[in-house]
Parts: C-alpha cells; structure tokens; sequence
C-alpha cells in the first residue's frame, strides 16, 4: 500500500471517528426533531389544503 | 475511491468539498441564509417560464396557482427529506450515499438513469428556448414573423449548447459569474413582467381566464394533470438538492431553506409564467414576452431570457459531469474534463436537430422523470428513515466496495432495483406521461404519490424478509 493510500485512509478514518464521537455523545446540533417534522406536516397540509379549497 | 493526489489538510478538504470524503461539520460553511440564496439561484431560472406556461395549458390561472403551490410543496418536501436530512447529518456526498440503498454499482445506475438523462433533455429543452429567443427577438427588431421550428432557432440552440460547453470548460468561476448577475436579475424580470401583465388585467379578470387546450372536458382531470406536472417539477429536484445540502451546517438548516429557496422561487416564477401564458395566449414564454410590452420590452426580455438559458445550461451541466467524475469508474475520470462535457453535449444536439418539437410537449419530457424520481424519493425515506433509522455507516460508504457492508450482490442491491422498477411501473399504470390516459385512480391519488408509496413499501418489505446476510446493508434488527 502507497503512502498515499495510507494518508487517505488516515484521514478517512479521523473524519469518521469525528461522527463516531458526535453519535456516542448523542451531539447532533440542529438535528430535526418531532416538532420539525410536525410543523412540516402541518404547513403541508395547511397549503394544499387551503390552495385546494380556494382553487378547485 | 477517487483519491486525492496530495496529503496536506487542505487537499484533503478539497477533495471533501468534491465529494471524496465526508464533510466535517466544521466545514460546512453555509447557513439557513446562505442555503436560501443558493436554493433561490437555482430555482430561479427560465425553466419555471416554461413549467409555468405547461400548466397555462391544462387549467386557468386560479386552479393553476392551486395545482403549483400544491404540487409543488410535496414534491420539494418528499425529495428533499431523503437527499437533505442525510447530506445535512453527515455531510456525504449524495451519490455515495446512495450506494447504502442501492450499493455502489447500482448508484452508478441510478445516477445514469436520474442524471444523465434529466440533464440532457433539459440542455436540449433549454437550447431550443434560447433559439426561439433569438428568433423572436430578431422578428420583433426586423418586423417579420417568428418561425419556432426555422432553421435559425436549429442553429441558435447548437450555438447555445456550444457555448455552454465552452464556458463549463473554461471551469466554475465563469458560471459564479454569471450566476451572480443572472439570478437576481431573473428575479427583477419577474416582477417586471407581473407589473405589466396586472397593468393590462385586474387581478380579478386573471383569475377568472380559462385554459389554452385544455386536453378533457373533465376539469378535475385537468387539474389533477397539472399537479402531476408540479409535483413533477418537485421531484426534478431529487439529483441535486442532496449535494448542495452537504455544504450546510446540520440537518435543520439542509432541510428548511428548501421551503423557502426552492418551493417559493420556483413557485414565484411559475406563476408569472402561469398569468403571463394565459393572459397572452400562448404557453411558450418567448412568444408571450414578445407580446406584453411592445418591442422595446420584448427585444430586452427575449434578449435577458435568452443568456438566461445559457446559464442555467452552464450550472446542470457542471453540476451533472461533476458527479459523473464523482461516480464514475477509472475510466471516465481519466477522460480529459473538455471531452467529457462534450460527450455530454452530443445527445442533446441530436435532439435540437432531430426532434425540435420536444420542446413544445417539454412537460411530457418532466413527468417521464417524475416516474423515476418519485420512486427514488419513496426508495430513500423508507430506506434512511424506517430500516437505518436515520443511522449511516461512513466506512462502509467510504471504504473498499468488496467488503462493505454496502456491497449487495455485485455492487447492486436487488431488492432496490426492484422497488424502482415497481415504483416506475405504477407511475406509468396510473397515468401515461406519453398518452395522458389514466386509471380512475388518477384523479384522487396523482401517480408520483402512489408510486413514491409503491416504492418505498416494496424496499421496506423485501428489506425486511431477504436482507439478512453479511454484505446486505447492515440493517439495523430488532
């Protein structure tokens, strides 16, 4: 194996133990949550819903 | 495995920034605003005239802002939660995540089927507005008639094409350049011609125009058709969005601005193409442009639209045989960046030719994509959202195809294949893009949601019985 396979694989290997430690400690900044996904159902159905009512 | 040629921290995070390796959250630079901008830029182009002018077609301006807004919101909500979500947690390269659902050689696949192909007719769809563009702002300088299927629009659109060819071969920085005078421009013509088309009819008489051709004498059919036609528009998003959203800074801030950027500037542009169309009469916007202001505003909008086209012929072009590069074997990488564009030029210089009447039924060409898009998007929240859980293994997306856990059966997951081809066959069983003939089902359930649905639960079930062993997927059990 090349050095620079091993340097790639050295730098693969330190940006995944950087998510490998984010997953551990549970440190996901921003992630969606249940109120993300049910504000996003609720505009969903407020658009199609209201657009539908006004337009058909 | 595209290696980088150097070892130094900021090679290695170019080749991240390319799609080599993950994005660490530190670098991802973009926020919710930056996201937005991005989005908008891209979204804002002249295809929304022509979508626009599609629906004009089939329903008046009140159902047809409905059918936009409706269409349009579950469309860019079902593409952008398997593409954004994942790309905004772990800053992966689409394609390459791609290959936990359909392992690495059957990404290969889909990114022929969903981008190659995507792209290619719209930079044939997009020569030929340019053409027309040139030929109607020639008539209206010269007081002739336009000719849309003369020979002068032929060569207009090969020159177009050309010319996209030698500014992506000129490398990214001309296309920043373009697009930053472009989009906000774009935008400005937009209000402009709303001014002038509610300066020549009241709101109120807008909404009460009818339809250009409408195809049935069922209204709920034909309105139902243009849905399918903006949620089509929609899931067009699918091969895009996911890379853009890497750049972000978490899954929050990949996932919203899609609301904003590319549901609100696409809708915005329909609409003007919806009013503009119908008030005028003529679906295709280089038409209508000609006649909403007299010649001074038709030769600048034509003009503006024109090299408008051209930019957005640059950005998918680009963005397509970058991921062509990202995806592709030894073999394509190897070939020279100038020839490859060019390779990816002659399929839609053969159609500008060949089949210059493509682009007056250009929405056929957008709802055969949708049969394919949609599955993928179904394919994707069933694969990232209900069997891994919203978990994903970077070594095994990263690392040697032969003993990933993503390797499947030759580097195809069979079980996804089939999903996508089920997800393709109930799309054209429920409503043929070609005929417009539909099952009854049609008119309640549209055809992209029932095959997104179709796909998913076949990727789910088949999951879920047959992948087990070691090599197929690493599926989370219990």
């Amino acid at each position: 194996m090349s050095e620079r396979d091993n340097g790639w694989r050295h730098e693969l290997q330190r940006r995944i133990a950087v998510y490998d430690e984010i997953e551990s400690k549970d440190d996901w900044r921003g992630q969606m949550r249940a109120g993300d996904y049910w504000g996003l159902l609720a505009l969903t159905v407020v658009l199609v819903a209201g657009f539908w009512a006004w337009g058909v | 495995m595209a290696k980088t040629d150097t070892q130094d921290p900021r090679g290695y995070r170019d080749a991240a920034e390319r799609g080599d390796l993950p994005l660490l959250p530190a670098e991802r630079l973009w926020g919710f605003w930056e996201f937005t901008y991005a989005n908008s830029a891209l979204a804002i182009a002249t295809w929304a005239f022509l979508i626009g002018g599609a629906v004009g077609l089939f329903v008046g301006p009140r159902e047809g802002i409905a059918a936009i807004v409706i269409g349009n919101i579950i469309g860019v909500i079902l593409t952008a939660l398997p593409t954004c979500i994942p790309a905004g947690k772990y800053g992966v390269e689409q394609f390459t995540a791609l290959r936990s659902q359909f392992g690495p050689n059957g990404s290969r696949l889909v990114y022929f089927l969903a981008v190659v192909f995507l792209t290619m007719g719209w930079l044939a769809v997009l020569g030929m507005m340019f053409g027309r563009s040139i030929d109607g702002l020639t008539a209206l300088v010269s007081g002739g008639e336009a000719a849309p299927l003369g020979p002068k629009v032929t060569v207009a659109a090969i020159g177009a094409i050309l010319l996209t060819w030698f500014i992506v071969a000129k490398g990214p920085t001309s296309i920043k350049f373009f697009n930053m005078i472009i989009s906000p421009a774009l935008v400005l013509l937009m209000g402009w011609m709303m001014y002038l088309i509610l300066s020549n009819h009241s709101f109120g008489a807008l909404m009460g125009m009818k339809a250009l051709a409408p195809p049935f004498e069922d209204n709920t059919l034909n309105f139902i058709i243009a849905v399918e036609v903006n949620l089509a528009a929609g899931f067009s998003w699918w091969p895009y969005i996911g890379n853009l959203g890497r750049l972000t800074r978490n899954e929050r801030t990949a996932f919203w601005p899609n609301i904003i950027g590319i549901f609100g500037a696409a809708t915005l542009g329909e609409i003007v193409g919806l009013l503009g169309s119908v008030a005028l009469g003529n679906s295709d916007p280089t038409i209508w442009m000609a006649q909403v202001g007299g010649v001074a505003v038709g030769v600048i909008a034509l003009g503006f639209v024109a090299f408008a086209n051209v930019t957005s012929m640059a950005n998918i072009l680009y963005t397509s045989v970058v991921g062509l590069r990202q995806i592709g074997t030894s073999a394509i990488r190897n070939i020279r960046w100038e020839v490859l564009l060019f390779g990816f030029c002659v399929v839609p210089l053969i159609l500008v030719v060949f089949y210059p009447t493509m682009y007056d039924g250009f929405f056929i060409f957008l709802v055969w994509t949708s049969a394919l898009n949609s599955a993928l998007a179904g394919i994707g929240i069933a694969d990232y959202f209900f069997l891994r859980r919203q978990k994903l293994d970077l070594k095994g997306l990263h690392g040697d195809p032969a003993t990933s856990p993503y390797r499947f059966a030759g580097g195809f997951n069979p079980i996804g294949i089939v999903a996508l081809i089920v997800g393709f066959v109930v799309y054209v069983a429920v409503f043929n893009p070609q005929t417009l003939e539909s099952m009854p089902a049609f008119k309640y359930l549209t055809a992209s949601l029932p095959s997104c649905f179709a796909a998913g639960l076949v990727h789910y079930v088949l999951t879920r019985i047959f992948a087990k062993g070691e090599g197929w997927g690493n599926y989370p059990r219990g």
